[in-house]
C-alpha cells in the first residue's frame, strides 16, 4: 500500500511503509505529520500508521538536520529540516528558524513589559548559533545583558546600603556616593547596550552568511533596520525563511540592499 | 511510554508555568519586592501595557477578575486566552496530534495593537486603568 504525507498545503508521496517508517526514523518525517494511504480520504496522524518506532538514530549531518520535535519555538508540526526524500520537496535542507510573526513578538513584548523580547531574543540567537557555531553573537547579547542587569542591581542595593548608612543622621543632604552610582547605573546601561548592538551586528552577518553560503537564498539585511527593529527584524526574516521550509515559497525581499 | 523531545520540553514549560502560579499565589506582588520591575517605568515612570500586570495576575488566582481587571484590564482579559490555548498546545505535543500554529490575521493583530496603544495613553493620561 502507498501513503501520502500533508504537511501545511503541501502533499508528498507516494510512499512505502518502508520509506516512511525510514524517513520518521530519520527525522525527515514528523510523527505530527499528517498521512492517508491510497483509497482513504482521511488525514491521520503518521504516528497512528507506523506504530511505535525505535528511538530515531542521531542526526548525520549536524547542524542541517534537526532531531524531530527540534522546531520547539514554532508551535507549527516538527517540521523536519531536510525534504522527505529527494524527489519529492523543495530544496529546504537545515533548520527551520522559530516562526512568530514579527507583529506578534512587538505585542508580547509590549503587554510583558519588555520580559518577552528578553526571551525571544536568546530564541533568535540560539536558533543562528545553530546556523554559525562560531559566531559571537550569542555570547556578545548575553554579556551585554548581563552588564545592564548587574548594573540595575548594584544601583538598588547600593541605594538600599546607602540608605541604611544614613539612617541615623539628621541631615537632608544626599549621601556622597549616590553621584557614583548614578554614574555607574548609566554607564552600565549604555555599554550594555553598545556591546547588544555589537551582538545584534554579529548576528546579522551570521544570518546573511549562512544564507548566501549553505542556503543561497540572496538574503540580504539592513544595518539601519537591525539597529533600530533588531529582533523585530530578524523575526521578520527568520518567518521569511520559516515560511519557505514549510511551503517551498520563498517571498520576495522588500529591501534588496 | 517513551517521550519525545518536544514533549519533554512541553512537561518543563508546564512545570515552570506551575511553579510561576505556585510562587505567585503564596507571595502578593505588593509585598514582596523579588519580581522583576518593569524597565519600561523605571526609566520613564510611564505604564508600560504591562504594568500591574504580575498584580493581576495575582487577583486572578485569588478569584477576585474585578481586581484583576482594576490592576491591568488587558493582562486581565488576555490571560484566560494564553492559558486555554497553553493548554490546547500542550494536549497536542501530549497526544501527538497536529499542533496548532500561532498565526493570527494580519488585520486581528492591528486591531490588538491599536487597542494597546489606546490602552497605554489612557492609563498614563489618568482617564483610566490607572494603578
Amino acid at each position: 500500500m502507498k501513503y501520502f504525507i500533508k504537511r501545511d498545503l503541501n502533499e508528498y508521496g507516494p510512499y512505502t511503509l518502508g520509506d516512511l517508517q525510514r524517513y520518521v526514523a530519520q527525522g525527515n518525517i514528523s510523527k505530527n505529520d499528517l498521512t492517508r494511504s491510497e483509497g482513504m480520504t482521511d488525514w491521520v496522524p503518521v504516528s497512528q500508521v507506523i506504530g511505535e518506532l525505535p528511538a530515531p538514530p542521531p542526526p548525520s549531518v549536524p547542524a542541517a538536520m534537526p532531531s524531530p520535535g527540534e522546531t520547539v519555538y514554532s508551535g507549527t508540526p516538527a517540521a523536519a529540516g531536510l525534504a522527505y526524500g529527494a524527489a519529492a520537496a523543495p530544496a529546504v535542507a537545515g533548520p527551520v528558524p522559530p516562526d512568530l510573526q514579527w507583529p506578534l513578538v512587538l505585542l508580547l513584548g509590549m503587554v510583558s513589559c519588555g520580559m518577552f523580547n528578553l526571551v525571544w531574543i536568546f530564541i533568535e540567537a540560539a536558533f543562528v548559533k545553530k546556523l554559525k557555531p562560531d559566531s559571537s553573537h550569542l555570547t556578545l547579547i548575553i554579556t551585554g545583558l548581563s552588564i545592564q542587569i548587574g548594573s540595575i542591581i548594584i544601583f538598588y542595593a547600593g541605594v538600599i546600603g546607602l540608605a541604611a548608612a544614613s539612617a541615623g543622621r539628621s541631615s537632608n543632604e544626599p549621601p556622597a556616593g549616590i553621584i557614583f552610582l548614578v554614574v555607574l547605573y548609566w554607564l552600565g546601561l549604555l555599554g550594555g547596550a553598545v556591546v547588544n548592538i555589537i551582538g545584534n551586528f554579529k548576528l546579522r552577518d551570521a544570518m546573511v552568511e549562512y544564507y548566501n553560503t549553505v542556503e543561497p537564498i540572496n538574503l540580504r539585511m539592513s544595518g539601519v533596520m537591525t539597529f533600530f527593529f533588531n529582533i523585530l527584524y530578524f523575526q521578520h526574516h527568520l518567518s521569511r525563511i520559516a515560511a519557505w521550509k514549510k511551503t517551498g515559497y520563498l517571498a520576495p525581499q522588500v529591501y534588496q540592499g | 511510554m517513551r517521550l519525545t523531545s518536544l514533549q519533554r520540553r512541553a512537561n518543563y514549560v508546564l512545570g515552570l508555568a506551575l511553579l510561576g502560579g505556585t510562587v505567585l499565589y503564596s507571595f502578593p506582588p505588593q509585598e514582596y519586592h523579588f519580581y522583576p520591575v518593569c524597565p519600561f517605568y523605571a526609566v520613564t515612570h510611564l505604564l508600560c501595557p504591562g504594568c500591574g500586570g504580575t498584580r493581576a495576575l495575582y487577583q486572578l488566582l485569588h478569584g477576585n477578575p474585578g481586581e484583576a481587571f482594576r490592576m491591568n484590564a488587558l493582562v486581565t482579559l488576555a490571560a484566560p486566552v494564553v492559558v486555554a490555548w497553553f493548554l490546547y498546545w500542550y494536549s497536542a505535543v501530549m497526544l501527538e496530534r497536529r499542533l496548532p500554529p500561532i498565526r493570527l490575521h494580519w488585520s486581528a493583530i492591528a486591531v490588538l495593537l491599536v487597542v494597546t496603544g489606546i490602552f497605554v495613553v489612557v492609563r498614563n493620561a489618568g482617564i483610566a486603568f490607572t494603578i
